[in-house]
């Protein structure tokens, strides 16, 4: 599959500054694209747009040549958010995570390291690493075909880190997914990435 | 400043085998006790910044709001803080907070977002010297006279975070603690901002700096003190982390070799919760060196100009 | 470090224990509020009647019971057709669009405008005065706050991180609705809804007190109150002390069954 953003520009409704001007980028299966940019380059927005989560103002998301909004049902694009505490919901338990992903495979769960005793606690009992991995469980759901990653491993310290990159590394390429990867560290992107992009150079 | 306390040796900051629990309920009436931090060893000295590693859960902002005084209602803590010298109370806590020991705070949601940013750094005085002061400090950050007419929400990010500092600032302290300083900043603007830290530093003050970062605190930092599920692990100088064969506890040397310059090893296994109550080293069962003399207490010493909780540091 | 959690449910249990005796046992005395025996009229409180005997020999304490028991009962019908009607109003306004926002916000601003006790008086009045005069006018007066209070949350968790993501994992209106908003608005609702009944209580018995609600054979306590203010000046003062005191003791009852709830769901206050 291909995920192309094609001439889009992005502002937001109270600033005149925009934040994104006829930027083109696209992502295929088996390639993994690193991102990076100074912040309030619009990165997160950028993955916002192409993930469906919001409208450009002019250009279009395409995937396979068709508008990604009218696909319709699960989305095979799917977005892993920097911050996982807010991207559960807090009065639900955590199991309800990973039912709520696309028949969300056992391999999956434990290669992330999930343990079977946190999916029955609540999201506030659990440290922010363990909760990005129930979202990025979440996110690997049987029809994701396309994965875009937020900075998910910035706010986690670096054992979990790796860890997580290298069970993404080997999932991505066991089910050749697309990948964009959005960080701001080098280091990070040329260990993952097939090829990076600089937003502030486009 | 007080020149009797100026004697050589008496460290600004002398964190000892602090503990903190809270008792939280279990079911709907039964109570348990739960051991948040189990012992912090943590050293800030005058002029110099420390900086406080760990992963989340591992205790690092209880610390902060242990020195400071802000734990919840339901906490209580053993061990002993000093400060110059002397033991920090709960009353002198609360006599030297926003004085002589101030927080740079996490989020900008601490800032009011009904006040201009120029009476929020002036802490709402508005006689001409404190007018100056507020001017001079903006300038030292970068910031024009035009900001103090300012309200938070048209701040951006690394704005807001330059007016946390100053509000910091204002008042000369001797101890800043800064809790996570730079989430979600780009790597030139993190930098930027320790920078400032580093500044304050250089002017005399001590300066505890809480991250996750490792490779961030590495670029300011002149000592780091390393968290693991509630305990400091290792205490070192920036210097040691050139080469993980100067590191001395099995996990700093683990943190080490994740970081993606160094090969971004990773290592099966999750940080222990408080509640799991493991006896002797918490991080005994993910250690490629773990021995049967690791379940039972381990005493932190010195080593090789540092100070490490391992029985097996230096042999290994 | 006392057990605060256990007080709070002690304290609640106890209130509600006193409540269901209260609503039972008026259930259950029904007829004997109504006996008159002229024989024993106008006695002041005894071992035989706690509360004394009213100018037709009726046992206070019975009446006062019963009294209580059709408060509780229109207090706990009309608390949860206004909870019911705010949770409407309120998932409307913030979920079918502008339009509709603004015609139930200036509904809000309408009813929260004009005095609660008038605007109820003119409903009850509407309906023809009586039990239903007085469910439909407290019911229709009461939901504003609550109302405007679920419109907020929903309209906050409608923008919430979590809830787009299960959008782009195609999950239904309805999956979204009732797994990921429900469970946060349940505790709002629910503590509205207790704190909805003192509330409710108050404004039956002051509208019957002032004539505009039930009618005077039945034995509310609004009727209880306004018909003993004829005797007061007699120095029959029991007739009116007692009544009254037990219904500040209901609807502090109910206070306390939700400054409890409000106390356990709250995180800031859960651990104390």
């Amino acid at each position: 599959m291909k995920l192309e953003g094609k001439n889009i520009t992005f502002q937001y409704d109270n600033g005149n500054r925009k934040i994104l001007n006829k930027f083109s980028i696209s992502v295929e299966s088996g390639e993994r694209v690193g991102l990076t940019a100074p912040s309030g380059f619009g990165k997160t927005t950028c993955c916002k747009i192409l993930a469906g989560y919001e409208k450009p103002d002019s250009g279009e998301v395409l995937l396979d040549g068709k508008l990604l909004s009218q696909w319709k049902g699960y989305c095979p694009v799917q977005m892993i958010w920097q911050h996982p505490e807010l991207s559960v919901n807090p009065r639900r338990k955590m199991r309800t995570v990973l039912e709520e992903g696309d028949e969300v495979d056992e391999r999956i769960i434990e290669g992330l390291g999930i343990e079977r005793d946190w999916e029955t606690r609540y999201p506030f009992e659990l440290s922010g690493g363990e909760l990005q991995r129930f979202c990025i469980a979440r996110a690997l759901g049987k029809r994701t075909k396309i994965l875009l990653a937020d900075e998910i491993t910035t706010m986690l310290d670096l054992l979990t880190q790796s860890q997580i990159w290298k069970f993404l590394l080997e999932e991505a390429e066991r089910r050749q997914l697309g990948l964009l990867v959005v960080s701001h560290s080098e280091g990070l992107l040329k260990q993952v990435c097939t090829r990076i992009v600089n937003l502030e150079h486009v | 400043m007080d020149k009797t306390i100026e004697k050589q040796g008496v460290p600004l900051l002398e964190v000892r085998n602090l503990s903190v629990s809270f008792t939280q309920y279990q079911g709907l009436f039964g109570r348990t006790r739960l051991e948040a931090i189990k012992s912090l060893n943590v050293t800030v000295k005058k002029g110099e910044i420390t900086a406080v590693i760990g992963s989340s859960g591992s205790g690092k902002s209880l610390l902060a709001h242990s020195i400071l005084g802000l734990l919840p209602y339901n906490a209580s803590s053993g061990g002993e803080i000093l400060f110059q010298g002397s033991l920090l109370t709960e009353k002198r806590k609360k006599d030297l907070r926003g004085k002589e020991i101030v927080l740079v705070p996490q989020s900008v949601s601490y800032l009011d977002p009904l006040m201009k940013v120029g009476n929020q750094i002036r802490n709402g005085r508005n006689d001409q010297e404190w007018k100056e002061k507020e001017q001079a400090v903006l300038k030292r950050y970068g910031l024009g006279e035009e900001t103090e007419q300012l309200y938070p929400f048209e701040l951006s990010g690394g704005m807001a975070r330059r007016i946390l500092i100053s509000t910091a600032v204002m008042g000369t302290p001797q101890l800043v603690i800064a809790d996570e300083p730079t989430p979600g900043l780009h790597i030139e603007a993190a930098k930027r901002v320790l920078g400032h830290f580093r500044e304050i530093a250089d002017d005399g003050a001590g300066v505890l700096l809480i991250t996750h970062d490792l490779e961030l605190a590495l670029e300011v930092a002149d000592s780091i003190a390393v968290l693991y599920a509630g305990i400091t692990v290792e205490e070192g100088r920036k210097e040691d982390f050139k080469d993980e064969k100067y590191l001395r506890h099995p996990y700093t040397k683990a943190l080490y070799r994740a970081m993606p310059e160094h090969g971004f090893y990773s290592l099966p296994g999750n940080q222990p919760y408080a509640k799991d109550k493991i006896a002797g080293c918490p991080y005994r069962p993910r250690c490629p060196f773990a021995a049967e003399e690791c379940k039972g207490s381990i005493q932190g010493r010195q080593l090789n100009g540092g100070y490490v909780r391992c029985v097996r540091a230096g042999e290994v | 470090m006392k057990n605060r959690r256990l007080t709070t449910v002690i304290l609640m249990a106890v209130a509600l224990v006193f409540l269901s005796a209260v609503t039972a046992s008026g259930y259950f005395w029904k007829e004997a509020a109504l006996a008159t025996d002229f024989s024993r009229k106008d006695l002041s409180p005894s071992i035989a009647f706690l509360f004394g005997t009213d100018w037709m020999g009726r046992d206070m304490f019975v009446r006062t019971i019963v009294g209580l028991s059709l408060s509780i009962r229109i207090g706990l019908l009309t608390a949860a057709a206004s909870a019911v009607l705010a949770f409407l109003m309120g998932t409307a306004a913030a979920v079918m669009g502008k339009k509709t926002d603004s015609l139930i916000c200036g509904l809000i601003d309408v009813i929260m405008g004009i005095p609660h006790i008038l605007l109820l008086i003119l409903i009850s009045y509407a309906c023809g005065r009586g039990f239903w005069g007085v469910v439909v006018g407290v019911s229709l007066t009461h939901w504003t706050s609550l109302a405007r209070l679920i419109r907020g949350e929903v309209l906050q968790l409608k923008e919430s991180n979590y809830i787009r993501i299960a959008e782009r994992l195609g999950h239904s209106r309805w999956y979204i609705a009732f797994r990921h908003m429900a469970p946060c608005l349940f505790p709002q609702f629910a503590v509205g809804l207790v704190l909805l009944f003192p509330h409710a209580i108050l404004h039956e018995a002051s509208i019957t007190f002032l004539g505009f609600g039930l009618s005077p054979e039945q034995p509310a306590i609004g009727v209880i109150l306004s018909e003993s203010m004829q005797y007061l000046a007699m120095g029959k003062w029991w007739l009116a002390l007692f009544p009254g005191i037990l219904l500040l003791v209901t609807v502090l009852m109910f206070h306390f069954i939700g400054q409890g709830l409000v106390r356990l769901v709250n995180p800031g206050s859960a651990q104390e």
